[in-house]
């Protein structure tokens, strides 16, 4: 559905490396890293707010340079800011920017904003901040987009709205015709509902792989300091010393891998608590024991 | 509307008031309708100007941000902001024509004076309508680069965008000066007059042909390449949100 080819970009302070990812029909893949890793400008980038300066992006196919207007058609867009008119109401809002899309349905709009409890006859500057990301979730879901691009939607929204936004996406993509890309540094929204995901650090992808892999490659091990100290150095993403227990999060090696067998005398023997991780923990330990190399890998191994 | 003009101005502690060379202008034409004034009519023609610009000032003609989120191509977006330039020349010269007609009461002209001063003012419409699309012309840019010079504020994020050919940029604003101060020239001419001197041909045919050339140039030459930088312009982010006034073509 969404195919990022050697995208790069470059901006005063962030540049875009490389970027290479491909989101096939039917998943949710999770773009996470820190802060001013680029995120938000990855994003901006894909949907052409941003000029690429070399790069390619397919929606369904579609290139975004040559069939803007087409591949725009089946997106869903929902920002961290609003690019709508404040000054105009939430209906008039949707009904002047639906006007540009094929298959707007402003009725369906007003029942998704009931369903969210969003006054349709304010001003759109005049609501809240979860409210306008409200409207702009509302506004996605009403032109029957197939991919759907989110840069931070539930940052700004309360415990019960956010359940029903997951509910909402995982709704969406059961027919396996539709995706999403979330962009996000509240990892726990993720952990429930991503396929995959895309770890992003200092504008390169560290890592682009499915959830079970990734969950699947990494082990978080804690214990007295002197075992954590004595594991192999070259499986240790990162380890963190505390005054009473240690952690270290191992990355599993392949079976071809000569490290294969320390890592399997560590799993069967080590008297260590182990762990799975969440996707925040990888990111928190891959991004402290300093991403070394950074290669986008779509084959699910990390970059190390 | 206004109401938040002047409060995105606020954003730049009024610069876009105080630094907009438009500002200067409409002072000029105040000056010459308190002091030059000796008729109704320079008055009504003075406070027409004056609400053209400001109506160009703060309502530049710009693509909303929205727009960059739908499906549109460059060519779609090119296709907005010529036909907002347009709608904008044509509402004001309708607009322009019923005050002239009106005038006309008060001054009693030759009907031959009321058609050049439409010509002229016409063509000084056009331009202020071309200058608003005009990279470097917005005043609200013009506050905003000032706010933050002044205050040396770190850009966030300035995104590298399509730069505008400044040879482009220079001639072509040459090009819209020298038509426009013609223009004006035409109008100033025949303000109070109610007969036309056949002498005063000798200034408007030439000037008639200088202006119509230079417009010729700037829409065979550097229009589609304007409009181009228009559509395709990045969106400004920077650090601070209360600076968060932009344009977004």
């Amino acid at each position: 559905m969404l195919r990022v080819e050697n995208l790069n970009k470059e901006i005063i302070n962030l540049a875009l490396k490389d970027i290479s990812f491909h989101l096939p029909k039917g998943y949710i893949m999770g773009l996470i890293g820190v802060n001013a890793s680029g995120k938000s400008s990855l994003i901006k980038t894909i949907i052409n707010i941003y000029h690429k300066d070399s790069g390619k992006v397919y929606i369904d196919g579609l290139s975004m340079d040559e069939e803007e207007r087409k591949a725009k058609n089946l997106m869903g867009i929902v920002l961290d800011e609003n690019f709508y008119e404040p000054n105009l109401s939430v209906s008039d809002n949707a009904k002047y920017f639906g006007k540009y899309f094929e298959h707007y349905d402003h009725e369906l709009f007003i029942r998704y904003c009931r369903r969210f409890n969003v006054d349709t006859k304010k001003k759109l500057g005049k609501l809240s901040k979860g409210q306008q990301m409200k409207f702009q979730i509302a506004f996605a879901l009403s032109h029957n987009a197939k991919l759907f691009i989110m840069d931070e939607p539930t940052a700004n929204l309360d415990q019960a709205f956010r359940q029903e936004f997951m509910e909402i996406m995982q709704d969406l993509i059961s027919d396996g015709e539709r995706s999403i890309l979330l962009a996000t540094h509240q990892t726990d929204t993720l952990d429930q509902i991503a396929d995959y995901i895309t770890l992003l650090h200092k504008g390169r992808i560290v890592f682009s792989m499915s959830k079970e892999v990734l969950m699947d490659k990494y082990i978080l091990l804690s214990g007295e300091a002197d075992k954590i100290n004595a594991l192999p150095k070259d499986l240790v993403v990162y380890r963190e010393n505390g005054i009473y227990r240690s952690m270290a999060m191992i990355y599993k090696p392949d079976t071809k891998n000569c490290l294969r067998n320390s890592y399997d005398e560590i799993i069967e023997n080590a008297r260590l608590t182990k762990v799975r991780p969440t996707i925040e923990e990888i990111m928190y330990f891959m991004i402290k024991g300093g991403v070394k190399s950074v290669e986008t890998n779509l084959e699910g191994q990390p970059a190390f | 509307m206004l109401k938040l003009i002047w409060k995105d101005s606020l954003h730049f502690d009024r610069s876009a008031f105080f630094t907009s060379y438009n500002i200067l202008i409409i002072f000029y034409i105040n000056l010459f309708i308190n002091f030059g004034s000796r008729s109704a009519h320079h008055i009504i023609l003075g406070m027409f100007y004056i609400i053209v610009i400001i109506l160009f000032t703060f309502f530049p003609i710009k693509l909303a941000k929205g727009l960059y989120l739908c499906p549109l191509t460059e060519e779609d977006r090119k296709k907005y902001i010529i036909t907002a330039c347009y709608m904008r020349f044509g509402i004001l010269m309708l607009i322009y024509g019923i005050v002239l007609l009106v005038s006309r009461f008060l001054l009693e002209a030759s009907n031959l004076i009321l058609f050049l001063q439409y010509v002229c003012g016409g063509i000084i419409i056009l331009i202020l309508a071309l200058l608003c699309i005009h990279p470097g012309s917005n005043s609200m840019d013009n506050a905003m680069e000032l706010y933050y010079s002044v205050r040396k504020i770190p850009l966030h994020i300035k995104p590298k965008i399509k730069k505008l050919n400044k040879k482009i940029a220079n001639y072509s604003m040459l090009l819209l000066i020298i038509a426009v101060i013609l223009a004006t020239v035409g109008v100033l001419l025949i303000i109070d007059k109610k007969e036309f001197n056949p002498y005063l041909w000798f200034y408007y045919i030439p000037a008639f042909i200088v202006t119509f050339n230079c417009l010729l140039i700037y829409y065979r030459k550097y229009l589609n390449e304007i409009i181009t930088f228009n559509a395709n312009q990045e969106i400004y982010h920077y650090l601070k949100k209360k600076a968060g006034v932009f344009r977004a073509d």
